[in-house]
Protein backbone atom coordinates (compact mmCIF):
# COMPACT_ATOMS: atom_id res chain seq x y z
CA UNK A 1 0.00 0.00 0.00
CA UNK A 2 3.19 2.10 0.86
CA UNK A 3 4.57 1.77 -2.33
CA UNK A 4 0.70 2.69 -4.32
CA UNK A 5 1.14 6.24 -2.21
CA UNK A 6 4.76 6.91 -3.27
CA UNK A 7 3.83 6.34 -6.93
CA UNK A 8 1.11 8.86 -6.65
CA UNK A 9 3.14 10.97 -4.78
CA UNK A 10 5.60 11.19 -7.48
CA UNK A 11 3.28 10.86 -10.30
CA UNK A 12 1.41 14.23 -8.62
CA UNK A 13 4.77 16.10 -8.42
CA UNK A 14 5.85 15.04 -11.96
CA UNK A 15 2.49 16.43 -13.02
CA UNK A 16 2.88 19.94 -11.20
CA UNK A 17 6.10 20.53 -12.79
CA UNK A 18 5.15 19.93 -16.02
CA UNK A 19 2.94 23.37 -16.18
CA UNK A 20 6.57 25.55 -16.08
CA UNK A 21 7.55 26.29 -19.34
CA UNK A 22 11.13 25.91 -21.30
CA UNK A 23 12.56 28.96 -22.31
CA UNK A 24 15.09 28.38 -25.32
CA UNK A 25 18.86 29.55 -25.01
CA UNK A 26 21.12 32.06 -26.93
CA UNK A 27 24.83 32.22 -27.20
CA UNK A 28 26.89 34.93 -28.42
CA UNK A 29 28.62 33.61 -31.56
CA UNK A 30 31.55 34.83 -33.81
CA UNK A 31 30.50 35.66 -37.89
CA UNK A 32 32.41 32.57 -38.96
CA UNK A 33 30.02 30.82 -36.14
CA UNK A 34 27.66 31.91 -37.81
CA UNK A 35 27.97 31.04 -41.62
CA UNK A 36 28.27 27.77 -40.51
CA UNK A 37 25.03 27.84 -38.50
CA UNK A 38 23.22 29.15 -41.48
CA UNK A 39 25.06 26.57 -43.90
CA UNK A 40 23.83 24.02 -40.63
CA UNK A 41 20.73 25.11 -40.86
CA UNK A 42 20.09 24.98 -44.37
CA UNK A 43 20.81 21.19 -44.18
CA UNK A 44 18.44 20.69 -41.56
CA UNK A 45 15.62 22.83 -42.79
CA UNK A 46 16.36 20.40 -46.24
CA UNK A 47 16.11 17.23 -43.90
CA UNK A 48 13.21 18.53 -41.59
CA UNK A 49 11.06 21.24 -43.14
CA UNK A 50 11.44 21.48 -46.91
CA UNK A 51 8.75 18.52 -47.65
CA UNK A 52 6.04 21.11 -46.08
CA UNK A 53 7.20 24.33 -47.02
CA UNK A 54 9.38 23.65 -49.96
CA UNK A 55 12.64 23.35 -51.11
CA UNK A 56 13.14 27.34 -51.68
CA UNK A 57 10.87 27.60 -47.91
CA UNK A 58 8.48 29.27 -50.34
CA UNK A 59 5.23 27.85 -48.90
CA UNK A 60 3.34 24.59 -50.43
CA UNK A 61 -0.42 23.25 -50.62
CA UNK A 62 0.66 22.04 -46.91
CA UNK A 63 2.63 24.90 -45.34
CA UNK A 64 2.75 28.45 -45.67
CA UNK A 65 5.96 30.53 -46.95
CA UNK A 66 8.46 31.67 -44.35
CA UNK A 67 9.56 34.24 -46.48
CA UNK A 68 6.36 36.16 -44.92
CA UNK A 69 6.60 38.91 -42.95
CA UNK A 70 5.04 37.65 -39.78
CA UNK A 71 8.01 34.95 -40.03
CA UNK A 72 10.59 37.28 -40.95
CA UNK A 73 9.92 40.37 -38.52
CA UNK A 74 9.71 37.91 -35.28
CA UNK A 75 12.81 38.16 -33.35
CA UNK A 76 15.25 35.48 -33.15
CA UNK A 77 13.98 34.13 -29.47
CA UNK A 78 10.68 33.99 -30.77
CA UNK A 79 11.41 32.06 -33.51
CA UNK A 80 13.24 29.55 -31.80
CA UNK A 81 10.67 29.25 -29.15
CA UNK A 82 7.97 28.59 -32.18
CA UNK A 83 9.68 25.79 -33.45
CA UNK A 84 10.00 24.41 -30.00
CA UNK A 85 6.45 24.70 -29.59
CA UNK A 86 5.21 24.50 -32.64
CA UNK A 87 1.37 25.00 -33.75
CA UNK A 88 -0.05 21.27 -33.32
CA UNK A 89 -3.62 22.27 -33.53
CA UNK A 90 -2.58 23.42 -37.20
CA UNK A 91 0.02 21.38 -38.10
CA UNK A 92 3.23 22.29 -37.34
CA UNK A 93 5.05 19.96 -35.26
CA UNK A 94 7.09 21.07 -32.34
CA UNK A 95 10.65 20.37 -33.25
CA UNK A 96 11.44 19.90 -29.67
CA UNK A 97 13.15 16.96 -30.32
CA UNK A 98 15.93 18.55 -32.00
CA UNK A 99 18.49 19.60 -30.03
CA UNK A 100 17.80 23.62 -28.71
CA UNK A 101 21.22 24.24 -30.71
CA UNK A 102 19.31 22.92 -33.77
CA UNK A 103 17.20 24.78 -33.48
CA UNK A 104 19.20 28.10 -33.12
CA UNK A 105 20.35 26.72 -36.66
CA UNK A 106 17.50 26.53 -38.43
CA UNK A 107 15.75 30.03 -36.94
CA UNK A 108 19.41 31.94 -38.14
CA UNK A 109 18.88 30.06 -41.53
CA UNK A 110 15.24 31.04 -42.09
CA UNK A 111 16.05 34.47 -41.13
CA UNK A 112 18.79 34.82 -43.62
CA UNK A 113 16.00 34.87 -46.06
CA UNK A 114 15.76 38.76 -44.85
CA UNK A 115 18.82 38.84 -47.01
CA UNK A 116 16.62 37.18 -50.41
CA UNK A 117 15.25 39.57 -52.85
CA UNK A 118 13.73 36.67 -54.76
CA UNK A 119 12.75 34.27 -52.58
CA UNK A 120 10.49 31.89 -55.44
CA UNK A 121 15.05 31.69 -56.76
CA UNK A 122 16.24 30.71 -53.67
CA UNK A 123 17.73 27.81 -53.26
CA UNK A 124 18.35 25.58 -49.62
CA UNK A 125 20.43 23.02 -48.35
CA UNK A 126 23.01 20.58 -50.35
CA UNK B 1 19.23 -25.12 -37.96
CA UNK B 2 15.71 -23.86 -38.79
CA UNK B 3 17.01 -21.13 -35.92
CA UNK B 4 19.88 -20.62 -37.72
CA UNK B 5 17.72 -20.34 -41.51
CA UNK B 6 15.18 -17.89 -39.15
CA UNK B 7 18.47 -15.67 -38.55
CA UNK B 8 19.49 -15.48 -42.27
CA UNK B 9 16.09 -14.81 -43.00
CA UNK B 10 16.36 -11.93 -40.29
CA UNK B 11 19.63 -10.72 -42.09
CA UNK B 12 18.03 -10.83 -45.10
CA UNK B 13 16.57 -7.71 -44.51
CA UNK B 14 20.13 -5.96 -45.07
CA UNK B 15 19.47 -5.49 -48.95
CA UNK B 16 16.03 -3.87 -48.07
CA UNK B 17 18.19 -1.63 -45.81
CA UNK B 18 21.01 -0.74 -48.58
CA UNK B 19 17.71 0.46 -50.88
CA UNK B 20 16.16 2.45 -48.33
CA UNK B 21 19.81 4.11 -47.78
CA UNK B 22 20.04 4.95 -51.41
CA UNK B 23 16.54 6.19 -51.39
CA UNK B 24 16.47 10.01 -51.37
CA UNK B 25 15.83 12.53 -48.77
CA UNK B 26 13.21 11.93 -45.45
CA UNK B 27 13.33 13.72 -42.56
CA UNK B 28 14.28 11.32 -39.00
CA UNK B 29 15.19 12.47 -35.89
CA UNK B 30 14.20 9.16 -33.85
CA UNK B 31 14.47 8.52 -30.35
CA UNK B 32 16.96 5.52 -29.87
CA UNK B 33 14.58 3.95 -27.37
CA UNK B 34 13.21 0.41 -27.71
CA UNK B 35 10.35 0.58 -25.25
CA UNK B 36 10.36 3.93 -23.81
CA UNK B 37 8.04 6.60 -25.32
CA UNK B 38 8.64 10.50 -24.92
CA UNK B 39 6.33 13.10 -26.06
CA UNK B 40 7.58 13.29 -29.43
CA UNK B 41 5.13 12.40 -32.15
CA UNK B 42 5.34 11.92 -35.64
CA UNK B 43 5.18 14.98 -38.14
CA UNK B 44 1.66 14.91 -39.09
CA UNK B 45 1.22 13.68 -42.13
CA UNK B 46 4.34 11.32 -42.30
CA UNK B 47 4.63 7.80 -42.20
CA UNK B 48 7.22 5.55 -40.96
CA UNK B 49 7.70 1.47 -41.39
CA UNK B 50 10.21 0.03 -39.31
CA UNK B 51 10.95 -3.62 -38.44
CA UNK B 52 11.78 -4.47 -35.13
CA UNK B 53 13.85 -8.32 -34.40
CA UNK B 54 14.25 -9.35 -30.67
CA UNK B 55 16.58 -12.45 -30.23
CA UNK B 56 16.20 -13.62 -27.05
CA UNK B 57 18.33 -15.77 -24.51
CA UNK B 58 16.15 -17.17 -21.84
CA UNK B 59 16.77 -18.92 -18.94
CA UNK B 60 15.84 -22.16 -17.09
CA UNK B 61 16.59 -24.30 -20.51
CA UNK B 62 14.19 -22.18 -22.50
CA UNK B 63 14.66 -22.34 -25.92
CA UNK B 64 16.37 -19.28 -27.41
CA UNK B 65 13.78 -17.04 -30.05
CA UNK B 66 13.81 -14.78 -32.71
CA UNK B 67 10.88 -12.33 -32.55
CA UNK B 68 10.31 -9.50 -34.82
CA UNK B 69 7.61 -6.84 -35.00
CA UNK B 70 6.29 -4.92 -38.13
CA UNK B 71 5.70 -1.85 -37.32
CA UNK B 72 3.64 1.13 -39.65
CA UNK B 73 3.42 4.74 -37.31
CA UNK B 74 1.69 7.77 -38.60
CA UNK B 75 1.00 11.31 -37.46
CA UNK B 76 -2.78 11.81 -37.35
CA UNK B 77 -1.87 15.53 -36.63
CA UNK B 78 0.56 17.35 -34.59
CA UNK B 79 -0.95 16.01 -31.23
CA UNK B 80 -2.38 12.42 -32.42
CA UNK B 81 0.28 9.33 -33.56
CA UNK B 82 -1.55 5.86 -34.41
CA UNK B 83 0.88 3.11 -35.03
CA UNK B 84 -0.17 -0.77 -36.11
CA UNK B 85 2.69 -3.76 -35.05
CA UNK B 86 2.21 -6.92 -36.57
CA UNK B 87 4.68 -9.59 -34.52
CA UNK B 88 5.15 -13.18 -35.10
CA UNK B 89 8.43 -15.66 -33.79
CA UNK B 90 10.46 -18.00 -34.17
CA UNK B 91 11.37 -20.28 -31.66
CA UNK B 92 14.20 -22.53 -31.90
CA UNK B 93 13.20 -26.63 -32.89
CA UNK B 94 9.48 -24.82 -33.13
CA UNK B 95 8.02 -23.51 -35.94
CA UNK B 96 7.05 -19.87 -36.99
CA UNK B 97 4.14 -18.56 -36.00
CA UNK B 98 2.64 -14.72 -36.36
CA UNK B 99 1.15 -14.18 -32.74
CA UNK B 100 -1.35 -11.16 -33.06
CA UNK B 101 -1.22 -7.50 -33.52
CA UNK B 102 -1.19 -3.85 -31.65
CA UNK B 103 -3.02 -0.91 -32.13
CA UNK B 104 -1.69 2.10 -30.78
CA UNK B 105 -2.74 5.85 -30.34
CA UNK B 106 -0.94 8.53 -28.67
CA UNK B 107 -2.32 11.89 -27.20
CA UNK B 108 -0.03 14.81 -26.74
CA UNK B 109 -1.91 16.44 -23.82
CA UNK B 110 -0.25 19.77 -23.37
CA UNK B 111 -0.15 21.72 -27.22
CA UNK B 112 3.35 23.91 -25.49
CA UNK B 113 6.81 22.57 -24.41
CA UNK B 114 7.05 22.66 -20.87
CA UNK B 115 9.35 21.03 -18.47
CA UNK B 116 7.67 17.86 -18.34
CA UNK B 117 5.42 16.76 -21.15
CA UNK B 118 2.44 14.67 -20.86
CA UNK B 119 1.14 12.12 -23.76
CA UNK B 120 -1.46 9.59 -22.76
CA UNK B 121 -1.09 6.16 -24.59
CA UNK B 122 -4.00 3.83 -25.03
CA UNK B 123 -3.42 -0.02 -26.97
CA UNK B 124 -5.44 -2.85 -27.70
CA UNK B 125 -3.69 -5.44 -28.32
CA UNK B 126 -4.85 -9.27 -29.87
CA UNK B 127 -2.19 -11.08 -29.32
CA UNK B 128 -1.69 -15.36 -28.18
CA UNK B 129 0.59 -16.10 -24.98
CA UNK B 130 3.59 -17.09 -27.52
CA UNK B 131 4.32 -13.19 -28.49
CA UNK B 132 8.16 -12.92 -27.54
CA UNK B 133 8.15 -8.55 -28.42
CA UNK B 134 8.20 -8.04 -24.77
CA UNK B 135 6.87 -4.41 -25.96
CA UNK B 136 6.42 -3.74 -22.25
CA UNK B 137 7.01 -6.27 -18.91
CA UNK B 138 4.14 -6.04 -16.66
CA UNK B 139 2.79 -7.77 -13.44
CA UNK B 140 4.39 -10.92 -12.68
CA UNK B 141 5.94 -11.39 -16.51
CA UNK B 142 8.88 -13.75 -16.02
CA UNK B 143 11.36 -16.16 -17.77
CA UNK B 144 8.90 -19.40 -16.28
CA UNK B 145 6.59 -17.76 -19.13
CA UNK B 146 8.62 -18.80 -21.78
CA UNK B 147 8.98 -22.59 -20.55
CA UNK B 148 6.26 -24.11 -22.32
CA UNK B 149 6.63 -24.87 -26.02
CA UNK B 150 5.18 -21.96 -28.80
CA UNK B 151 2.47 -24.04 -30.04
CA UNK B 152 0.71 -24.49 -26.38
CA UNK B 153 1.53 -21.10 -25.72
CA UNK B 154 -0.42 -20.22 -28.58
CA UNK B 155 -3.65 -21.26 -27.52
CA UNK B 156 -3.80 -18.93 -24.99
CA UNK B 157 -5.58 -15.89 -26.38
CA UNK B 158 -4.64 -12.28 -25.11
CA UNK B 159 -6.89 -9.60 -25.78
CA UNK B 160 -5.84 -6.49 -23.78
CA UNK B 161 -6.40 -3.08 -23.47
CA UNK B 162 -3.55 -1.02 -22.67
CA UNK B 163 -2.87 2.41 -20.95
CA UNK B 164 -0.07 4.63 -20.72
CA UNK B 165 0.72 8.13 -19.13
CA UNK B 166 4.41 8.95 -20.93
CA UNK B 167 6.13 11.93 -19.20
CA UNK B 168 8.86 13.12 -21.18
CA UNK B 169 11.39 16.05 -20.52
CA UNK B 170 14.54 17.58 -22.69
CA UNK B 171 16.85 19.10 -20.67
CA UNK B 172 19.82 20.45 -22.33
CA UNK B 173 20.17 18.31 -25.02
CA UNK B 174 18.92 15.23 -22.86
CA UNK B 175 15.50 13.35 -23.03
CA UNK B 176 14.54 11.78 -19.88
CA UNK B 177 11.17 10.00 -20.37
CA UNK B 178 9.24 7.59 -17.95
CA UNK B 179 6.40 5.36 -18.45
CA UNK B 180 3.90 4.28 -16.02
CA UNK B 181 2.00 1.30 -17.52
CA UNK B 182 -1.42 -0.42 -16.93
CA UNK B 183 -2.86 -3.77 -18.62
CA UNK B 184 -5.87 -5.30 -18.92
CA UNK B 185 -6.57 -8.07 -19.99
CA UNK B 186 -10.18 -8.54 -21.04
CA UNK B 187 -10.70 -12.21 -20.32
CA UNK B 188 -10.98 -10.39 -16.66
CA UNK B 189 -7.33 -10.75 -15.05
CA UNK B 190 -6.34 -8.54 -12.35
CA UNK B 191 -4.79 -4.64 -13.93
CA UNK B 192 -1.18 -5.47 -14.34
CA UNK B 193 1.26 -2.64 -13.64
CA UNK B 194 5.03 -1.86 -15.22
CA UNK B 195 7.25 1.10 -16.05
CA UNK B 196 10.13 2.06 -18.55
CA UNK B 197 12.20 5.00 -17.89
CA UNK B 198 15.20 6.03 -20.05
CA UNK B 199 17.74 9.03 -20.78
CA UNK B 200 19.47 9.71 -23.90
CA UNK B 201 21.51 12.37 -25.90
CA UNK B 202 22.84 12.80 -29.18
CA UNK B 203 26.18 12.62 -29.39
CA UNK B 204 26.75 16.57 -30.78
CA UNK B 205 23.81 18.68 -30.46
CA UNK B 206 24.79 20.89 -33.39
CA UNK B 207 24.99 20.08 -36.43
CA UNK B 208 27.53 20.52 -39.16
CA UNK B 209 27.36 22.67 -42.05
CA UNK B 210 28.23 19.67 -44.45
CA UNK B 211 25.72 16.98 -45.11
CA UNK B 212 27.45 14.07 -43.04
CA UNK B 213 26.36 10.28 -42.03
CA UNK B 214 28.95 9.16 -39.90
CA UNK B 215 29.25 12.47 -38.11
CA UNK B 216 28.28 12.53 -34.18
CA UNK B 217 25.58 14.73 -34.40
CA UNK B 218 23.71 11.58 -36.02
CA UNK B 219 24.07 9.07 -33.46
CA UNK B 220 22.11 8.93 -30.15
CA UNK B 221 23.05 7.09 -27.24
CA UNK B 222 20.89 6.60 -23.85
CA UNK B 223 19.91 3.71 -21.75
CA UNK B 224 16.96 2.61 -20.42
CA UNK B 225 15.45 -0.02 -17.68
CA UNK B 226 12.19 -1.47 -17.85
CA UNK B 227 10.08 -4.31 -15.72
CA UNK B 228 6.83 -5.05 -14.10
CA UNK B 229 4.78 -3.48 -10.53
CA UNK B 230 2.74 -6.67 -10.01
CA UNK B 231 -0.96 -6.34 -9.99
CA UNK B 232 -3.86 -4.65 -8.84
CA UNK B 233 -3.80 -6.47 -5.70
CA UNK B 234 -0.34 -6.70 -4.70
CA UNK B 235 1.47 -3.67 -6.56
CA UNK B 236 5.17 -4.52 -5.74
CA UNK B 237 9.14 -5.27 -7.28
CA UNK B 238 8.97 -8.56 -5.60
CA UNK B 239 8.55 -11.24 -8.13
CA UNK B 240 8.70 -8.82 -11.58
CA UNK B 241 11.05 -9.09 -13.69
CA UNK B 242 13.72 -6.07 -14.42
CA UNK B 243 16.04 -5.25 -17.62
CA UNK B 244 19.20 -2.71 -17.85
CA UNK B 245 19.40 -1.77 -21.80
CA UNK B 246 21.87 0.59 -23.39
CA UNK B 247 20.76 2.32 -26.75
CA UNK B 248 22.42 3.29 -29.59
CA UNK B 249 20.80 4.50 -32.67
CA UNK B 250 22.28 6.13 -35.99
CA UNK B 251 19.80 8.57 -37.67
CA UNK B 252 21.15 9.11 -41.71
CA UNK B 253 20.19 11.82 -43.27
CA UNK B 254 17.79 9.75 -46.18
CA UNK B 255 15.42 8.76 -43.48
CA UNK B 256 16.98 5.51 -42.43
CA UNK B 257 17.49 4.85 -38.50
CA UNK B 258 19.21 1.61 -37.12
CA UNK B 259 19.16 1.12 -33.65
CA UNK B 260 20.70 -1.78 -31.50
CA UNK B 261 19.81 -2.42 -27.62
CA UNK B 262 21.40 -5.28 -25.70
CA UNK B 263 18.88 -5.76 -22.58
CA UNK B 264 20.60 -7.31 -19.87
CA UNK B 265 18.17 -8.98 -17.23
CA UNK B 266 19.17 -7.70 -13.72
CA UNK B 267 17.15 -10.01 -11.49
CA UNK B 268 16.39 -13.88 -10.43
CA UNK B 269 12.84 -13.68 -12.94
CA UNK B 270 14.51 -11.90 -16.03
CA UNK B 271 15.61 -13.54 -18.98
CA UNK B 272 19.35 -13.40 -19.75
CA UNK B 273 18.94 -11.26 -22.49
CA UNK B 274 17.27 -9.81 -24.84
CA UNK B 275 19.05 -8.25 -27.83
CA UNK B 276 17.01 -5.57 -29.88
CA UNK B 277 17.50 -4.44 -33.39
CA UNK B 278 15.31 -1.68 -35.51
CA UNK B 279 15.12 -0.59 -38.75
CA UNK B 280 13.02 2.07 -39.42
CA UNK B 281 12.32 4.49 -42.61
CA UNK B 282 10.13 7.64 -42.35
CA UNK B 283 8.19 8.62 -45.50
CA UNK B 284 8.23 12.25 -45.74
CA UNK B 285 4.64 13.87 -46.01
CA UNK B 286 2.73 13.38 -49.30
CA UNK B 287 4.60 15.35 -51.69
CA UNK B 288 2.95 18.78 -51.92
CA UNK B 289 2.68 21.37 -54.75
CA UNK B 290 4.32 24.58 -54.05
CA UNK B 291 2.62 27.76 -53.92
CA UNK B 292 3.23 30.36 -57.25
CA UNK B 293 4.79 33.70 -55.72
Amino acid sequence: MKSTQWMMITLAALLMSSGCAVEPKKAPMTQEQFTNDVSAGGKLFSQHCASCHGAGAQGTTRAPSLHRETVQGMSDDALVQFLTDGDLRKGMPSWSRLPVERRWQLARFIKSFSASTDPGTKSVGR
Amino acid sequence: MPFRRACARSLALFPFLVFMAAAPHAPAQESPYFLTYTHHMEEPGSLEVAVNPVLGFPKGGASRFLASSLEVEYGVNGWWTSELYLDGQKTNRERSVFTGYRFENRFRLLMKEHAVNPVLYIEYEDITGADKIFKEIVGFDTFHGLLEPAEDLRREKKREVEAKLILSSNVRGWNLAGNLIAEKNLNGEPIEFGYAAGISRPLALAASPSPCSLCRENFSLGIELYGGLGEQHQVTLSGTSHYLAPVVAWSLPNGVTLRLSPSIGINANSNRALVRFGIAYEFPVIPSRTIAQ
